[in-house]
């Protein structure tokens, strides 16, 4: 039996941070990932009655219309940013400059390690719903992670001390 | 403990640096993606409904599971007979049509054959009197049978009755009532 019919953008917000935040993980912050948010949400309202809450939360159903758009817009992988001036200008603040380094790392990783990232860390997905989403178990996808932050240090300096 | 607390340290930190849309972005996209009020009540309404429904269609499962209809269904069948009883009661000597039932003005009784009791307005009692049909006054004779009126005679040219078989061939023996409904003018 169904339950009672939901509207999946009953609390547009949070939904829209999640899905830039997965968005600009996946193609760097700025006017291409509002774009892709934006046609995201666009699509999301043009087939908002076709949500089935049955199949998973409303940010599981976004993620995976926010995934066509990345795949249409960027078919091939961009290439990274190039990481900031250790020796950045003192009047920056460091937690910006954390940010820039981690998001600047991120861009470096393969497609699929960034595709991980920006699920789990961007779009704040849980590892099962990842699974879900990627058709895998929760083994698998908790494996793929590891790996992926390990190369992700290794981006960032085996001592994590970049931002120190 | 220095691994995990080296990995928590790097998950905080791909969570700290989660990038954020602009506030414009935000308050763009969700003035466009919120959904529109459906009717009057919204979603709201709808749940307050929908429980109450199904909280009646429980509580009358449960009703009917303990035989508690019964006594309703009784009291209800019981209505529905005295209903019937009275409209064929009523029936026997209702008139059907009539030309003048709408005009305002005080109703008489007149008997027609001796028992078929009627009340008509003061105009309709005094032209079937006038022609020998029927008498002022209450009905004093027996029916000659209480059965279902089923039988549609015509008085006086344009009063329709529903007659029992027996005051039907009664009365049309008689010549009080012609067989069939009055024809229409």
């Amino acid at each position: 039996m169904r339950g009672l019919r939901r509207d999946p953008l009953e609390e547009p917000e949070a939904l829209i941070e999640r899905v830039y935040a997965y968005v600009a993980y996946r193609i760097g912050q700025g006017p291409d990932a509002e774009d892709v948010t934006g046609e995201t949400f666009a699509r999301a309202v043009r087939y908002r009655d076709s949500y089935d809450a049955s199949k998973g939360a409303p940010i599981t159903w976004l993620i995976g219309i926010a995934q066509r758009c990345v795949s249409e817009s960027y078919g091939r992988p961009r290439v990274a940013d190039q990481p900031p001036d250790r020796a950045a200008p003192e009047s920056m603040e460091a937690d910006a400059l954390e940010r820039l380094t981690v998001r600047t790392a991120v861009a470096q990783l393969g497609d699929r390690d960034r595709e991980l990232i920006a699920l789990r860390y961007g779009a704040d997905l849980s590892t099962r719903q990842i699974a879900e989403r990627m058709e895998t178990n929760t083994n698998a996808i908790d494996v793929a992670l590891h790996r992926a932050r390990a190369r992700l240090r290794e981006l960032l300096g085996d001592d994590d001390a970049v931002a120190s | 403990m220095g691994f995990w607390k080296r990995r928590d340290d790097l998950e905080g930190r791909l969570r700290g640096a989660r990038p954020k849309p602009q506030h414009d972005l935000v308050r763009s996209l969700a003035s466009q993606s919120r959904p529109a009020r459906r009717g009057f009540l919204g979603n709201v309404g709808r749940v307050p409904f929908a429980a109450a429904g199904g909280l009646t269609a429980v509580v009358l499962v449960a009703v009917i599971a303990l035989g508690g209809l019964s006594a309703p269904i009784g009291a209800l069948g019981k209505a529905f007979d005295f209903q019937n009883l009275k409209a064929r009661k009523a029936d026997t000597h209702k008139v059907e049509n009539s030309s003048t039932v709408d005009q305002y003005g005080t109703r008489t009784n007149v008997c027609v054959g001796g028992y078929i009791q009627l009340r008509l307005y003061q105009s309709e009692a005094d032209h079937l009197v006038g022609g020998g049909l029927g008498v002022l006054g209450v009905c004093t004779g027996d029916t000659p049978s209480s059965g279902p009126a089923r039988d549609t005679a015509c008085l006086d040219g344009y009063l329709e009755v529903r007659l029992s078989d027996a005051e039907f061939s009664d009365l049309t023996t008689r010549h009080l009532v012609v067989a069939g409904a009055c024809p229409r003018t």
